[in-house]
């Protein structure tokens, strides 16, 4: 059951009650939030059927292809900044031609998949917040349930396998983009040349860096979805509380996006 | 209606699909190029056992004469067996004749790091060499060296007596310095007070000050020889051509000293002469005593 019935709880009367009661309510909260990635998990089997695969498509286009024009912009301009500090710092040992791994490098491990996570869970994750927490507010789901229609199978699966699908492939796109990006300012500001450019950028950047980045940007797309549906359906009181909803998935998804990505890092490359 | 919505999704459809081929070719083109494989050209495998590789990692490159041309497969440290030490897999791009006198070795490829394997064929006139392990240099550490050098350094410092050494140079420059300061010496008489050594230095100097002055004014022998006025120097011009043109007549036998020299009659006739004359000196000398009592023997009567 997604729709939760309306709880009350009396006032906490002391400062180790509140926070005895937001440790326990954090907890349940990461519970539920865990149980609707498995449930959405399990409605994958169901997700090559027809009606699944055009939402699935339609979340797709919603959260890829429109987020092209954002992800774009932040791209070039990650990858110009990125090439003109470094090169700026190479240039005092005439080292301006080695920007290119410097981008590269930057940009597949960290920078690509980072800040494709941020933009999505700005764009994407506080629009899937919004739209369930309406929803929410609206009976809407709880008339899904009456209707026997699974609100996870039915919201949260398509939306969970379109941004499993479309944020790997974003965050290239970003690499790709920065990469054009600090070529420009190495071709414009620093003096090099595009082929010495994209020959350093491609000789010291490795398989590894492209798949552990494309991994970390599958685990972003994954943590977004559920904390943006689980902020949704948690949504109380009204607009109002669609609006706290909101705010909260974004700051979830920052902060576990940083968190997640540190230990990502930690793992593959220490 | 329901037209219009199949439109759309058949239109988003196949965006997300261009999309996505799209995405996956680049991922394909950028796996092909960050791996540095090159699939479509056949492999050559060799192996070489290294007594210490100096952090050599798989996938270093392989160098010939300064050119890539593969890179290191794996490594395993053997301990035990026929050939111990790290055997390093190589996977070059083409095949490597190896000679007699072949060299592999480790190198830095640059002061902050990063390692590669040189190889070098050998001279090609050498026999050829085909082998299941080549044999490694052990790798040139730079910072060994380095720390060796600081070694040898601080060793000199402390054992080789070297701040006694600074000490005694120092301690003779300094008796040098008071001994010049106390007017001993050439160098301390110049310098000191006493100005006699200066004044005659520089009386030596007026002097010969003076006799360049006299020389550039013409006067003196030299100074004629070298004035503008060539008198002097015409005369000895002229000297020179006589004795010259006499040389010249003495070596093609004119007069009689050019005749005596060139020719050998003369001087075999000379040489008889002169015979003669001594012969007959000799006969003089030997008969004056007798000449001479004769005469006052005889002039007596």
């Amino acid at each position: 059951m997604i729709s939760r019935e309306p709880e009350f709880f009396p006032p906490s009367r002391n400062m180790f009650g509140r926070l005895g009661r937001s440790v326990v309510f954090s907890f349940r909260e990461t519970g539920r939030a865990v149980v609707l990635l498995v449930m959405a998990i399990l409605a994958m089997r169901h997700m090559f059927k027809k009606r699944s695969r055009t939402e699935i498509v339609v979340q797709m286009f919603v959260f890829g292809i429109k987020s092209l024009g954002v992800i774009t912009v932040v791209a070039i301009f990650t990858g110009m900044i990125l090439a003109l500090q470094t090169g700026l710092a190479l240039r005092q040992f005439n080292q301006e031609v080695n920007i290119g791994t410097a981008v590269m490098v930057s940009m597949l491990r960290e920078m690509g998949p980072f800040m494709t996570g941020l933009i999505l869970a700005a764009c994407v994750g506080s629009a899937i917040a919004a739209q369930i927490g309406t929803m929410v507010v609206s009976e809407e789901i709880a008339a899904l349930e009456i209707m026997s229609i699974d609100p996870v199978r039915y919201l949260v699966m398509p939306r969970l396998v379109a941004m499993l699908i479309m944020t790997p492939m974003l965050a290239f796109y970003m690499c790709i983009m920065g990469v054009i990006g600090g070529g420009l300012v190495g071709q414009t500001q620093l003096g090099v040349s595009w082929d010495a450019y994209i020959d350093n950028a491609t000789r010291f950047a490795e398989v590894k860096d492209l798949v552990v980045g494309m991994f970390k940007a599958f685990l972003f797309g994954g943590i977004i979805t559920v904390v943006a549906c689980h902020q949704g359906f948690a949504t109380t009181q009204g607009a109002v509380g669609v609006g706290f909803a909101t705010r909260k998935a974004v700051i979830v998804s920052f902060l576990l996006i940083l968190v997640v990505g540190y230990f990502v890092t930690r793992i593959f490359y220490v | 209606m329901k037209k219009d919505w199949r439109e759309r999704e058949l239109t988003m459809e196949v965006i997300v699909g261009a999309f996505i081929v799209m995405i996956f070719l680049g991922l394909g083109y950028f796996t092909i190029i960050l791996s540095k494989e090159t699939w479509f050209t056949k492999k050559t495998e060799m192996n070489v056992v290294f007594g210490n590789v100096m952090g050599l990692r798989d996938g270093d490159s392989v160098v010939v004469r300064g050119m890539p041309i593969g890179k290191v497969k794996t490594l395993d440290l053997a301990v035990n067996g026929e050939c111990p030490g790290v055997h390093v897999s190589l996977m070059l791009d083409e095949p490597l004749v190896m000679h007699e006198g072949y060299e592999a070795k480790i190198v830095s490829t640059s002061i902050l790091g990063g390692r590669q394997l040189q190889l070098s064929e050998g001279p090609a006139d050498a026999p050829v060499l085909d082998l299941d392990f080549y044999r490694g240099k052990d790798p040139y550490d730079l910072m060994e060296d380095a720390a060796d050098i600081v070694n040898a350094a601080r060793t000199q410092i402390t054992e080789g007596k070297i701040f006694e050494k600074i000490r005694n140079v120092v301690d003779n420059i300094d008796e040098v310095v008071t001994r010049v300061n106390a007017g001993k010496g050439t160098l301390g008489k110049i310098l000191s007070d006493d100005d006699t050594l200066y004044s005659d230095l520089e009386a030596s100097v007026a002097s010969v000050r003076t006799m360049v002055t006299r020389v550039e004014q013409g006067k003196g022998s030299i100074g004629k020889l070298l004035s503008e006025d060539s008198t002097l120097y015409d005369d000895f011009s002229a000297a020179v051509a006589a004795l010259k043109s006499i040389t010249e007549g003495i070596e093609n036998g004119e007069g009689s000293v050019g005749k005596f020299i060139k020719d050998e009659s003369l001087y075999s006739d000379v040489e008889a002469t002169i015979g003669e004359v001594r012969a007959a000196v000799d006969d003089f000398r030997e008969t004056a005593p007798i000449t001479t009592f004769s005469s006052i023997f005889f002039g007596a009567f």
